[in-house]
C-alpha cells in the first residue's frame, strides 16, 4: 500500500501494554485520515453511552494522507473521542511536526485505551512503545512539557502532542497541544487528563512510500508556488485576526456575549492594530507555504511579555465578546489559554457568560473571592483584569473557576437549579460547545449549518457562513435553497478536514475555492500518492463519509433531533444595531431549515440515517447498529 | 457624485488610511471604481486588485454599508450617490 503504513496502533494505559491493528486498503478508501478515520476508531473502539471521562472512553489519533510528503499543508492529524462536553463526537485538528513523526514512525492512526493510576507519558520510538512516568512535569504548561520531553529524551526530533493543567485538573474545554498548536475544540484535554496520559511522544525515523513521486512533486511545487501569492497574503500579514473588522461592519461581530454585533471598540482589537503594535514574527506549520499565525506580545503594562499566536476565533471570545478593548490583556488571556492548554473560545465565551450573569445581579462581587483577590472582584464587560483572572481561575479550578470550567451548558444548568434563574438562556452553545465569533441572527446558512453539525457549536465543521458572506444567499433570510448548500458547505469543509489539508489553500489549486476548482487537483494527489484513481465524485463521497460518520456516532449515543438547536439569545432577543439589526432565527425558520437539511442528505424527518444509505457509503456493519 | 470608502486588512496597509471620501463621475460602476483606485494607489494592485484593474483579487471584495456584498457579476452596476462602500476580505476560519 502505498502512502499508509496499514497499521494502528493501539496502547492500553490500564494494563500498559500495545498491540498492532492491521487494516486493509479498502478501509482506508472510506475513511482516508483525518476528523473522518479517527472518528471511525473512535466508532469502533468505544464502549457505546459511556462517560467520556471514564476508561471506556479511547483517544482515537488519526494521521494525515499527506503528511510527511512533499504535499503542502498536508502536516496534519485528527483527534477524536467522545466529548466531555457535548456528549457527542469530539474532533479535533492540529498541525505541523507532530503528525510527520507520526507517519516517519508508520503508524496511520494510534488508539489509546484505559487508564494509567499514575500519571505517564507514552513514547512511541517507531515501533517501540514506552510508558514514561510523568509526575514531574505536572503542572508544566503544554509549551513547558514539549521542551521537557525532548530534553528528557535527548532528541530535539522528538514530537510531542501534550496536556497543560487545564487538563490535568479536567477541565472540560481543556485541549491538547502539538508544536504550538492545538487540537482545540471540544475538551480532549480532559479525557487524556482523565486517563492521566500527559502526553504522547512520537520519533518517526522512516521515509513516505507514495506511488507516483514525480507527478506529486510537480502537482505540490505548482500549488506551493500559487500558496505564496495574493490568494493566501491576507493570512501572511494579519492573519485571521483581520475578520474583526470585518465582521464588525458586517455587524456580526459578537460582542458582550452575543448581546450585539457591532463593538464600538473593534479597532483596538483588530488584526491591523495588532499588526501595526504588537507583531513579533510569523510562524508556518510544517509542510506549509503559507504561514498564517501571528505572534504577537504584550510589550508594556500589567501584561507585559505575554506572547502567543493570536486567532480570530480565540480574539473574538476574550476580547469583542467580553467587551475587553485592552489588546495587550487579550494577548494575555490567549497566552494563559495555550499555556495552560484551554480551548480559548470555549473560556471567552464561558467568561462572557459569567460577565452577564454578574451585570444581571445573579453572580455577587463575593462569588469572585481568589488568592489574588481574597474579597472578590467585579467581572463587568471591559474589565480586562477580570477577564486575565477569571481565566486563571478557570485553568486552576480555583473558586468560581472550578464551576466554569464545566463550560457555558453545565454551568449554567447548575446556576440555575441552586438559584432559580434562566441564565440558560445566555450559554452561548450548541451542543454544550460554545459557539464561534459569527452571530447567527445575520447568517441564516449558517445558522442552519451551525445547529446541525456534528459537534456542536462551531464554523470550521460547517462553512455555510462563507455562502451567506459572499452574497451567494440572501443572509437576512431563508429560502428552499438552505437545505443543500448547509449539507454542501459542511461535506466541503469535511473534504479539508478528512485529508487532511488545511483550508487556506482552497484557492489555490486553480484560483477557485469550489469543488469544480480544487476536486479534481485533490484527486490527482490523491492519487500521485495512493495509486488509486479516484475521480471527482469520490472527493464529494469523502466529505459524504466524513459527516455520515460522525453523525452515526452521535445517535449511538442517543442524539435526537431537539439536539441540533441554537442558543435561546438567536431565536429570541433581535441585535439592536448595525447592518443586521432587527434579525433573529426564529423556530420556524430552524425547523423548516432541518427538513430541508435532513431532505438533502436522504435522511429521515427525525435525521436518523436510512440503513440503504450506510450501506451504499460502504458502511453496512454502522447501518447494521444505528440505519433505520 | 460623492461617495466614502473604507478600507480593511490589506487595502487598509497599501493605502495607510482607514477612510476617505471620493468625488466620482455620476453612474460610475464598482468596476469603475476598482480601475479609480488601481490608479490612485498602484501598491494595491496584485495582491487587492487583480493586474488589469477590472476585478479585486479573491478573496477581497466589496461591500456596501455593510449589507450588499458585490459579487463579481454585480460589477458593473452603478454606484449610488452617498453610498458607504467598504474594501474588505471574505471573512474565513480562525
Amino acid at each position: 500500500m502505498y502512502g499508509y503504513s496499514g497499521k494502528i496502533l493501539h496502547i492500553d494505559l490500564t494494563n500498559r501494554k500495545s498491540w498492532v491493528e492491521l487494516k486493509n486498503e479498502e478501509w482506508y478508501k472510506i475513511y482516508i485520515g483525518g476528523v473522518a478515520m479517527a472518528t471511525r476508531l473512535c466508532w469502533e473502539n468505544i464502549k457505546p453511552g459511556c462517560d467520556p471521562l471514564s476508561p471506556d472512553n479511547p483517544i482515537c489519533i488519526a494521521g494525515g494522507l499527506f503528511a510527511g510528503t512533499v504535499v503542502p499543508v498536508g502536516g496534519k492529524y485528527g483527534l477524536a473521542s467522545k466529548s466531555p462536553l457535548t456528549g457527542f463526537i469530539g474532533d479535533s485538528l492540529s498541525g505541523s511536526w507532530f503528525p510527520v513523526a507520526l507517519k516517519r514512525a508508520q503508524w496511520d492512526g494510534i488508539v489509546v485505551h484505559g487508564s494509567s493510576p499514575d500519571w505517564v507519558y507514552v513514547f512511541v520510538d517507531d515501533d517501540r512503545v514506552e510508558f514514561r512516568d510523568a509526575s514531574r512535569l505536572l503542572g508544566l504548561g503544554t509549551f513547558e512539557t514539549e521542551e521537557a520531553i525532548r530534553e528528557e529524551l535527548g532528541d530535539d526530533q522528538v514530537r510531542s502532542a501534550t496536556i497543560g493543567p487545564a487538563g490535568e485538573k479536567l477541565v472540560l474545554f481543556a485541549n491538547v497541544t502539538n508544536d504550538g498548536r492545538q487540537a482545540g475544540r471540544t475538551g480532549h484535554g480532559a479525557v487524556w487528563g482523565s486517563k492521566k496520559l500527559k502526553a504522547l511522544s512520537v520519533r518517526g525515523t522512516h521515509g513516505v512510500r507514495v506511488a507516483d513521486p514525480k507527478t506529486l512533486i510537480k502537482l505540490s511545487f505548482d500549488i506551493t508556488e500559487t500558496a505564496q501569492g495574493p490568494f493566501t497574503q491576507k493570512y501572511r500579514i494579519l492573519g485571521t485576526s483581520s475578520n474583526v473588522l470585518n465582521l464588525n461592519r458586517l455587524g456580526l461581530l459578537p460582542t458582550r456575549n452575543y448581546q450585539q454585533g457591532v463593538f464600538e471598540h473593534a479597532e483596538l482589537v483588530s488584526g491591523e492594530y495588532l499588526y501595526e503594535n504588537y507583531r513579533v514574527k510569523t510562524i508556518a506549520c510544517a509542510q506549509c507555504p503559507i504561514a498564517c499565525e501571528q505572534m504577537r506580545r504584550a510589550k508594556d503594562g500589567p501584561y507585559a511579555g505575554a506572547m502567543t499566536g493570536i486567532e480570530y476565533e480565540c480574539l473574538f471570545a476574550v476580547g469583542p465578546n467580553c467587551g475587553i478593548s485592552d489588546a495587550q490583556a487579550a494577548i494575555k488571556m490567549i497566552d494563559i489559554c495555550d499555556e495552560g492548554g484551554m480551548d480559548a473560545m470555549s473560556t471567552g465565551v464561558t467568561i462572557s457568560w459569567t460577565m452577564e450573569t454578574f451585570e444581571k445581579g445573579i453572580f455577587k462581587k463575593q462569588d469572585f473571592k481568589c488568592r489574588k483577590y481574597p474579597e472578590g472582584f467585579e467581572p463587568y464587560f471591559g474589565n480586562a483584569e477580570a477577564g486575565v483572572t477569571l481565566a486563571e481561575m478557570i485553568r486552576d479550578r480555583e473558586g468560581i473557576g472550578d464551576l466554569l470550567a464545566l463550560g457555558t451548558r453545565k454551568a449554567s444548568a447548575q446556576v440555575d437549579a441552586e438559584r432559580g434563574t434562566e441564565t440558560w438562556k445566555w450559554a452561548m452553545q450548541i451542543k454544550g460547545l460554545e459557539n464561534p465569533g459569527y452571530d447567527a441572527r445575520g447568517l441564516k446558512t449558517f445558522a442552519l449549518g451551525a445547529s446541525v453539525v456534528a459537534r456542536g457549536g462551531c464554523h470550521n465543521r460547517s462553512a455555510a457562513y462563507d455562502i451567506d458572506i459572499q452574497g451567494e444567499a440572501d443572509r437576512f433570510t431563508v429560502d428552499e435553497t438552505r437545505g443543500w448548500r448547509a449539507k454542501e458547505s459542511e461535506e466541503y469543509a469535511a473534504v479539508y478536514d478528512t485529508l487532511p489539508l488545511c483550508k487556506f489553500i482552497r484557492r489555490c489549486f486553480t484560483g477557485k475555492a469550489d469543488r469544480a476548482g480544487a476536486w479534481p487537483a485533490i484527486a490527482q494527489l490523491i492519487n500521485a500518492t495512493t495509486g488509486w484513481n479516484f475521480q471527482y465524485e469520490d472527493i464529494d463521497l469523502i466529505g459524504e463519509r466524513a459527516c455520515t460518520i460522525k453523525k452515526a456516532f452521535n445517535i449511538r449515543e442517543g442524539w435526537t433531533r431537539k439536539d441540533d438547536h441554537l442558543p435561546w439569545r438567536w431565536m429570541h432577543e433581535p441585535m439592536k444595531e448595525g447592518p443586521s439589526a432587527g434579525y433573529v432565527v426564529t423556530e420556524e425558520e430552524l425547523e423548516y431549515m432541518k427538513d430541508l437539511y435532513y431532505e438533502a442528505r436522504g435522511w429521515t424527518k427525525e435525521g436518523l440515517i436510512p440503513k440503504d444509505k450506510l450501506i451504499a457509503l460502504g458502511m453496512p456493519d454502522v447501518a447494521e447498529e444505528i440505519g433505520v | 457624485m460623492r461617495i466614502r470608502i473604507e478600507y480593511l486588512g490589506l487595502s487598509r496597509l497599501v493605502t495607510q488610511k482607514k477612510v476617505e471620501e471620493l468625488e466620482l463621475p455620476s453612474g460610475t460602476t464598482f468596476r469603475g471604481l476598482i480601475g479609480l483606485l488601481s490608479q490612485k494607489y498602484p501598491g494595491l494592485v496584485g495582491y487587492v486588485i487583480q493586474p488589469g484593474a477590472q476585478e479585486l483579487q479573491a478573496p477581497n471584495i466589496l461591500n456596501v454599508g455593510g449589507k450588499k456584498m458585490v459579487r463579481g457579476d454585480q460589477l458593473d452596476e452603478p454606484i449610488a450617490d452617498g453610498d458607504n462602500v467598504i474594501l474588505m476580505s471574505m471573512s474565513a476560519g480562525g
